[in-house]
């Protein structure tokens, strides 16, 4: 019985920049410029431990956008450790690193394989001179690619005589329904249902699935590291077993070098610092992050400590208690950022009923974060007096939701300043 | 609202306190000064809308009593009765509402009961106190105005202005249009950096590529240049070591053209010129040592001088003959001259001795001669035959003292009968007491006295012995005769036996006999002295001296006779002999070691001769070896078969050197070479390949550090990267910036809402606000003044008298704003109170700073404002209440 052993990884993005950081800070800079690295580092030594016959690597190696000269050769010198070894890497280029960004110069080490961008490509590998698997696979050209490349491989496939045990599709592109991927290689899941592959290794999209758990495998591995507080959680590689006859064996091993977490904590009727403390902590246990972890801390709920919390300088004081000694620890948590979402205790309801002053502006702000339209029109005309063109080029679109999130906030802040004097 | 009855469980110093009877319109609660009224004051507030949050404000009981306590009310439409009551607490405290439908907890119904009003609005609008009126005096105009302006809103102390300061101020802290310091234009500068920063480490890529194709261009490039300078330096190489040979090359032609004109070298034996050399170094130093031998060298003396020295040195043999006699005198001096003094001294010892001698022998006799004392013998006998006589006569001596003592006691003695008769008569009284004692049955004593009576009657006799006093007289005269018959013994002794007076006595002949023995050893001593000096001292003297006159004659100027018998002469004659005893003793040395040196001359001078004649005929045979007529035409020879041989050398060592220089067996193609081309066109060629070489390898050179330049910045480029770090910095950075819009929008959003509901409360609830507040302090002060005016816009309070004349608060009196503020907020609860329940009005002490005619206009509208409701005055003055038509007064405390 034939089998073969691979490790499944795509979107490196090697190199690139952390976002969403509130704060900087020079030492946890110094370990996050090495993460990306680090966590492909995970990955090459992974394939040495769990002696895999070969690497996948399913695109965005790097970001073409940020020019960067390491990402490139430091790609290549890993994988001449495994070249060394005898271990075989294939792998294609997506849309953030589309083949004509890669340097002419790069000369890729003996066992490494690079499909091209015109057509699908086969390539086999053999063990002891013996075919075991082909590998068919598709580059992007450029970082737009409308058309459908699952499709040419499914073609190329059909023209291949004499297949190995097992057949294996590797590229970047967006299964299912687009959205806003439209440019990124779609096709539909149904289009390789049936189809003779034992398991498509794809890359893309960052949070990790397996689409389809055989028949064939349909699976993406998510970005191995978090790079903003939007790819939370553990980020690794998948670790495959085919066997002839059997389901294909996906198991995910986590790799990052720093993980990303948002952490709601709720202070409700909470009223000390120490009890702050003590829910905080509670909820870094519930993580069990067991490596580096950086947190965007939410503070949510009614509270006394509501005033306290709110004044200047006392969050950004908390966070030095937080982060205090952390960076020279192993692995290590650090507090990014705290984000207030408290309100002092006052019952809204009464302030509600009132007719007074309070309860008009309490009526006003709760209005204007039910009305979408009312938000958005404030929001545009505000932004419109927030300082100049270059100042707001360097801006994120508010969402909706922030805009609501803002309203809510704006309904304590006014609360707090009204009633509480 | 009507508030009907108050209970404290306890609540500051009230402890199960009641009030009750309170109702509708004006209710005056008086009391002096500490009875209590601001305490009611908060305990109404606490109970109804809560306890503070703060502990240290909750007013513990003083007295006892649970914390807390009821107020009982009428409220609600229609109304009814209901007890709010309340305890402190966490959390505003537990409560209860009791209704005589019973009881509930629930908190809508308790604010719907309280009309929706808050604690805030109750203590800002409902409650004001004159503490309230005096801080507003404290205010600034501005402060004033707004503080009105916020009450006129309902927000009593609250200054709307401050809170609307607050936002302003947080979203001027993050950006104003020209501001240069907010967080945003600091945000922007930093990403502008980061920006610029980037582009330089974005240019590696490209530059990465070029350089790398550049590199691979170079490299084949210098490759080639490489080549090029090699063979150049090659020829050059080649050429230069050509040159260097040229020397030898001349070297070799010349010498080849000596070598011709020589004749043929010989075959000579080896070292010949050296060995005869030998030779005649050998001849000339035995030449020398003969010379030496015979007229002398350096410190040697030539055999010449010897002879001449031993001619002259002459000694005293005779002298030397007599060498043990010399060495006698020498020992002895000193024995001799001892010897002279201890015979003189043995001389005058015995003439002492002898004078001693004479007048001992006339003091013991004048008969006694030295034969006397010579022959006086056996004198232990003598003496012993002496003492005898001695002591037998002192023993008859004290014999016959003894009986003469004697003799004198018995002739005291009468009669010894008397002592018989009484020892008698004893026994008798004895013998009559015995018979007594026993008739007296007394045995004992009876025995006693009985055996006493014995003993004195049987020695009675005893006591009457008789000793005789003629006895005694008989025997001192025998001792008489025997004293006369030792002295006869004696004297016959002394004078037969001692030659001595017969008279003397034995104990004076003692004496003489000790003094005989003394003499006696004086003249032995004597006759030994006087023996020593005969035998032993004058034989060993004179011939001492006999022997120095015998030697002394044999000295060169001795005197034959030499000194007589001085022994001063004596020791001088001594000396002189023992020094010139030693003189001759060396000067016979002497020769005798010159004579041995001659000898050995002597014999070394013949071995030399021998010996030169030996080398100088080794030296004939050697130039007889070559047949040689003399040593010079030897040395010839010699010396042009030298000549050749360095030449042959010469020519061989010389192709070596090219051979060096130009490599093995080279030499023939070097010297064709020289033989072709002459030197300057050798040095001519060398010239170009040099330049040529230069110029290439200074094209090589600076091509090699152009390549290192451009490996370097690729090997810079490949180490660590900046890139993502900057990048993150820079996403940190617009992070920053979009936060700071966040809060910026949410300062703007929330100024925003304040506007709009401060405008609606302006436009809507402000009029009525304002016209009832109008009426109020119109009536107030007596149509002083006309209305009160706000403008919108600028938060501004005005009030105008009936001729439209406008002032400005700062332009009122004290109690005329204090009157204004009354007003303001009276007119705000009946406006407020359209839609609302209305709640009792508590108000402490605010009349006291106006006149009494505004005082009494101020009751009056209080009466006439708490005619549908319930108005709680409390005070310290008891004159309030005059004030007031009807009013309802309680007494606190």
């Amino acid at each position: 019985m034939h089998r073969i052993k691979f490790i499944h990884t795509a979107d490196l993005h090697l190199d690139t920049p952390f976002t969403g950081l509130s704060q900087w800070n020079p030492e946890l800079a110094g370990k996050l410029k090495h993460a990306t690295f680090n966590s492909f580092g995970r990955i090459v030594e992974l394939c040495l431990r769990e002696e895999v016959d070969f690497l996948l690597v399913a695109g965005d190696i790097f970001n073409s956008k940020n020019q960067s000269l390491a990402a490139q050769l430091k790609f290549v010198n890993a994988l001449k450790s495994l070249s060394d070894k005898g271990i075989a890497c294939y792998f294609v280029c997506g849309n953030h690193d589309p083949l004509s960004s890669w340097m002419d110069q790069l000369q890729l080490p003996a066992h490494v394989h690079r499909f091209g961008s015109q057509e699908a490509q086969a390539m086999t590998f053999q063990r002891n001179g013996q075919a075991l698997a082909d590998i068919y696979g598709i580059s992007f050209e450029t970082e737009s690619v409308t058309g459908n490349l699952a499709q040419k491989i499914i073609h190329r496939r059909m023209g291949q005589a004499d297949p190995a045990p097992f057949q294996l599709a590797l590229m970047h592109g967006t299964a299912g329904s687009p959205g806003p991927h439209r440019n990124h290689a779609p096709f539909a899941l149904e289009e390789v249902a049936g189809q003779k592959f034992d398991y498509w290794a794809l890359g893309h999209i960052h949070k990790r699935q397996v689409l389809r758990p055989q028949g064939p495998a349909v699976v993406y591995p998510g970005n191995p590291q978090g790079r903003d507080f939007g790819e939370t959680g553990s980020r690794g590689c998948y670790v495959v077993e085919l066997r002839e006859g059997a389901a294909p064996e996906i198991r995910f091993v986590p790799t990052q070098a720093i993980r990303f977490e948002e952490l709601a904590v709720d202070l409700s009727g909470e009223d000390s610092i120490n009890g702050l403390q003590r829910r905080i902590d509670a909820a870094v246990e519930a993580l069990q992050a067991k490596t580096n972890v950086i947190i965007r801390l939410l503070l949510k709920g009614q509270t006394s400590l509501h005033g306290r919390l709110g004044k200047p300088g006392e969050l950004e004081q908390l966070l030095q208690v937080f982060n205090e000694g952390q960076l020279s620890r192993d692995p290590f948590t650090w507090f990014d950022s705290i984000r207030l979402d408290t309100g002092p205790e006052v019952d809204l309801d009464q302030i509600r009923q009132g007719t007074d002053f309070p309860a008009e502006v309490l009526r006003q702000a709760e209005a204007m974060a039910a009305d979408p339209q009312r938000l958005e029109d404030f929001f545009r005309e505000a932004q419109e007096a927030f300082g100049n063109p270059l100042v707001r080029r360097e801006l994120a679109e508010l969402t909706a939701e922030d805009r609501a999130a803002m309203a809510g906030q704006v309904k304590w802040m006014l609360l707090e300043n009204l009633l509480t004097k | 609202m009507i508030i009907r009855k108050i209970h404290i469980d306890g609540f500051g110093i009230f402890s199960d306190f009641s009030l009750e009877g309170l109702g509708k319109g004006v209710n005056i609660l008086q009391g002096r000064n500490e009875a209590g009224k601001s305490t009611l004051l908060d305990f109404l507030r606490y109970t109804l809308f809560g306890y503070p949050r703060t502990r240290a404000d909750h007013r513990e009981p003083l007295n006892g009593g649970r914390h807390g306590g009821r107020i009982m009310v009428l409220a609600g439409d229609p109304a009814r009765e209901v007890t709010f009551e309340r305890f402190a607490g966490s959390k505003g405290g537990p409560f209860r509402l009791l209704t005589p439908g019973g009881e509930s907890s629930d908190p809508a119904e308790w604010n719907r009961l309280l009309g929706g009003a808050t604690g805030e609005l109750y203590q800002n609008v409902y409650a004001f106190s004159l503490d309230e009126l005096v801080s507003m005096d404290s205010l600034s105009r501005s402060g004033v105005e707004d503080r009105i302006f916020s009450i006129g809103l309902g927000l009593g102390e609250l200054s709307l202005g401050e809170v609307e300061q607050v936002f302003q101020e947080a979203s001027d802290n993050i950006y104003t249009p020209r501001g240069r310091t907010q967080q945003v234009p600091r945000q922007m500068d930093r990403i502008g950096y980061l920006n610029e920063k980037l582009s330089g480490i974005q240019a590696h890529l490209p530059h990465y590529q070029q350089l790398t194709a550049e590199i691979r261009e170079l490299e084949q490039e210098a490759a080639g240049l490489g080549r090029a300078l090699q063979d150049c330096n090659g020829e050059k190489g080649r050429l230069e070591n050509y040159l260097r040979c040229h020397p030898y090359y001349v070297r070799i032609k010349r010498g080849g053209e000596e070598l011709r004109e020589l004749p043929p070298p010989r075959e000579l034996p080896e070292g010949g010129t050296g060995r005869l050399d030998e030779m005649e170094a050998r001849e000339k130093a035995l030449e020398d040592r003969v010379r030496g031998l015979t007229h002398g060298r350096g410190e040697r003396k030539g055999m010449e001088a010897l002879e001449q020295e031993i001619e002259g040195l002459e000694f005293n043999g005779g002298l030397l003959e007599r060498a043990e006699t010399v060495e006698y005198l020498r020992e002895n001096r000193s024995l001799y001259k001892q010897e002279v003094k201890n015979r003189e001294a043995d001389r005058r010892r015995a003439g002492e001795l002898d004078e001693q001698l004479r007048n001992g022998m006339a003091a013991i006799s004048a008969g006694w001669t030295e034969a006397h004392v010579g022959g006086l013998t056996e004198v232990e006998v003598k003496r012993a035959k002496l003492r005898s006589f001695r002591e037998a006569s002192a023993d008859l001596d004290r014999q016959r003292r003894d009986l003469e003592a004697e003799l004198k006691v018995l002739r005291t003695r009468e009669s010894p009968l008397h002592m018989k008769a009484l020892a008698a008569l004893l026994a008798a009284v004895a013998v009559v007491a015995a018979a007594a004692a026993f008739f007296y049955g007394l045995p004992v004593l009876g025995a006693a006295f009985v055996l006493a009576a014995g003993i004195l009657f049987f020695g009675r006799g005893r006591l009457a012995r008789k000793g005789g006093y003629h006895l005694a007289l008989d025997r001192l005269a025998e001792l008489q005769g025997r004293e006369e018959t030792l002295r006869q013994q004696c004297g016959d002794y002394l004078e037969s036996g001692l030659q001595l007076d017969r008279a003397l006595g034995p104990e004076a002949a003692l004496e003489v006999l000790s003094r005989a023995e003394q003499l006696q050893a004086m003249l032995a001593e004597r006759d030994r002295l006087l023996k020593g000096v005969r035998d032993s001292r004058d034989p060993f003297i004179a011939d001492f001296e006999m022997q120095v006159r015998e030697i002394h004659a044999l000295l060169e100027d001795g005197d034959a006779a030499g000194p007589q018998s001085a022994e001063d002469h004596v020791e001088i004659a001594v000396n002189r002999i023992t020094g010139a005893f030693e003189e001759a003793r060396e000067r016979s040395m002497k020769k005798r070691q010159l004579s041995d040196e001659l000898g050995r001359s002597q014999r070394e001078l013949e071995a030399t001769k021998q010996e030169l004649q030996e080398v100088r005929g080794q030296i004939g045979l050697l130039l007889a070896g070559i047949g040689a007529e003399d040593r010079q035409s030897f040395r010839d020879v010699y010396a042009r078969n030298e000549q050749v041989k360095a030449l042959q050398d010469q020519l061989r060592e010389a192709k070596e050197s090219i051979e060096n220089i130009a490599g093995l067996g080279k030499a023939g193609e070097v010297m064709a070479y020289l033989d072709a081309h002459e030197k300057a066109a050798l040095e001519a060629r060398i010239r170009e390949l040099s330049e040529e070489s230069a110029r290439l390898s200074g094209d090589l050179q600076q091509m090699r550090e152009d390549l290192g330049r451009k490996k370097q910045a690729v090997h810079d480029m490949e180490g660590e990267s900046e890139l993502a770090e900057t990048l993150t910095e820079l996403e940190t950075a617009r992070e920053g910036l979009q936060q700071a819009y966040r809060e910026w929008l949410t300062n703007n959003l929330a100024l925003k809402i304040l506007g709009d509901v401060k405008t609606r409360f302006e436009q809507e609830q402000q009029p009525e606000v304002i016209r009832y507040s109008s009426r109020y302090f119109r009536e107030i002060t007596g149509n002083r003044y006309e209305a009160i005016r706000v403008s919108l816009g600028q938060k501004e309070v005005g009030v105008f008298d009936p001729r439209g004349v406008a002032r400005g608060i700062g332009q009122l009196s004290r109690g005329t704003r204090e009157q204004l503020l009354v007003s303001l907020r009276l007119g705000f609860i009946e406006a407020y109170e359209q839609k609302a329940e209305a709640l009792p009005i508590i108000v402490d002490e605010i009349l006291v700073n106006f006149d009494a005619e505004r005082a009494r206009k101020t009751a009056a509208i209080l009466e006439a404002f708490a005619k549908d409701r319930q108005v709680l005055m409390l005070t310290c003055h008891e004159t309030t209440a005059d004030f007031f038509q009807a009013p309802a007064v309680f007494e606190i405390g």
